[in-house]
């Protein structure tokens, strides 16, 4: 019986920073557009990282 | 075109859209639970997304066929008895509400009919372990370890902020979270029925060997998903939104994120998962992120126990109808008479305590399944 072990900690690895990565990146522009001095370019810089990885994860989907 | 060959095809198409209806929950259910999309928009957007998702890739149609049965030893007519175990089961789980895995109904249904028609020699089992078994322990882990963080960050991360610019915030971010977990349900699961349709013809002799599937068949088996997406289950969609926990805003964002990047991740690693077993463990982290209470054990027990049992049972199924299909057109005829039957049956029972568009988000306490210790 073989447990592919590498994949699942790949798995877990990069699912952790492009998970909670993306997730963090989202709260930290909401906070920024809804705190208190409200800053709305940095706000949006974070939402548009959030875009970048979100296409580069569609892009690994592509059979390229 | 040989007659068990087309009955074969339209059970493919039949299975794929159990699938959509059975799977809609996984992208759609916190948008829904939250109000970040109005149900009949949430299962329309998720809908289209899936069609898109069954054109963008035919690299996983093949993971069905990929080692897990012995294609050689098996006719259609065991695929076709496959088949039925898996709908079968599909339609079972969700009158109960349950949010079991479709790919693995579909694996356990076929491993069952290969298994009695052509011997246990044909039934790979040490693949099954690694591709089918081990994923189906680990992947709930990992999505619900990825989206126990994320909650943890945004509560953190938004302590200060206020709170109606935090929900609205993440409405909108939802809507494009679901939407990433419908691409990559399409992805995955459309492909899976492609698979098997284009296994079949080539068993049958109508395509070469190593043949992409057709359009006609991409086509099909997307257009049959997005229709059972369209359709909705709502009573799954109510168990993942409000049975497991309650979810705001902020959980059903950092849920979906973490199940698209899990699912994403493990198919650009050509390692299978369940985006069932994702998206459910994604909402119980999602609730054990926001605090260690906030999850009903009861519900994930239940959800759990349905996990086990999805291999074995449809397995059960899939080896009576295989068996009984095997016997020849006869066999064949009656097992899709019974087939009917039941599926009509389940539906009928459905009736009695009907969930729609209309009452998803209503709140009773108890979901209509027996209660199961733990």
């Amino acid at each position: 019986m073989h447990i592919p072990w590498s994949e699942l900690g790949q798995v877990l690895v990069v699912g952790l920073l492009a998970g909670a990565g993306v997730v963090a990146l989202f709260a930290a522009g909401v906070r920024l557009l809804s705190g208190a001095p409200h800053r709305p370019v940095p706000a949006y810089s974070c939402f548009a990282l959030c875009g970048v990885a979100v296409l580069y994860g569609l892009y690994t989907l592509l059979p390229l | 075109m040989d007659f068990i060959v087309v009955v074969v095809i339209i059970t493919a198409l039949a299975f794929d859209f159990t699938n959509g209806f059975h799977d809609t929950a996984n992208a759609m259910a916190t948008s829904i639970a939250t109000g970040a999309l109005r149900p009949r928009v949430a299962v329309a957007l998720s809908a289209v997304l899936n069609l898109v998702g069954a054109f963008l890739s035919v690299e996983v149609a093949r993971t069905i066929s990929g080692g897990i049965v012995d294609e050689t030893a098996i006719s259609p007519a065991v695929i076709f008895g496959g088949l039925v175990g898996a709908i079968l089961w599909n339609l079972v789980t969700w009158l109960f509400g349950l949010p079991s895995s479709s790919s693995h109904a579909l694996i356990g249904g076929l491993i069952g009919a290969t298994w009695i028609a052509a011997g246990g020699s044909a039934v790979q089992f040490g693949k099954i372990v690694e591709k089918v078994l081990v994923p189906a322990v680990a992947s709930p882990l990992i999505a619900a370890l990825v989206a126990t963080v994320g909650t943890y960050l945004v509560y953190r991360i938004t302590r200060r902020a206020s709170e109606r610019g935090v929900r609205s915030g993440f409405r909108h971010g939802q809507i494009m979270s679901a939407s990433l977990v419908s691409l990559a349900h399409g992805t995955n699961d459309a492909q899976k029925t492609m698979g098997l349709i284009t296994l079949t013809l080539i068993t049958a002799g109508s395509l070469p060997s190593d043949a992409d599937p057709p359009l006609w068949v991409i086509l099909t088996a997307g257009l049959a998903i997005a229709a059972g997406t369209y359709i909705g289950g709502w009573r799954i969609i109510r168990t993942v939104g409000h049975r497991i926990t309650d979810i705001a805003p902020q959980q059903g964002f950092a849920a979906e994120t973490s199940a698209a990047a899990v699912i994403l991740t493990s198919s650009h690693l050509g390692y299978p998962l369940s985006t069932t077993h994702v998206a459910s463990g994604a909402v119980i982290g999602s609730g054990l992120g926001k605090r260690l209470a906030e999850v009903r054990w009861g519900v994930a027990g239940r959800m759990a126990v349905a996990w086990l049992v999805t291999l074995p049972a449809a397995g059960a199924a899939g080896a009576v109808a295989g068996r009984v299909a095997d016997l020849g057109t006869v066999g064949v005829v009656a097992v899709a008479l019974v087939g009917i039957v039941l599926a009509f049956g389940i539906y009928l029972a459905s009736r009695r305590d009907a969930v729609g568009a209309h009452n998803v988000n209503d709140r009773e306490p108890a979901a209509p399944v027996a209660p199961v210790a733990g």
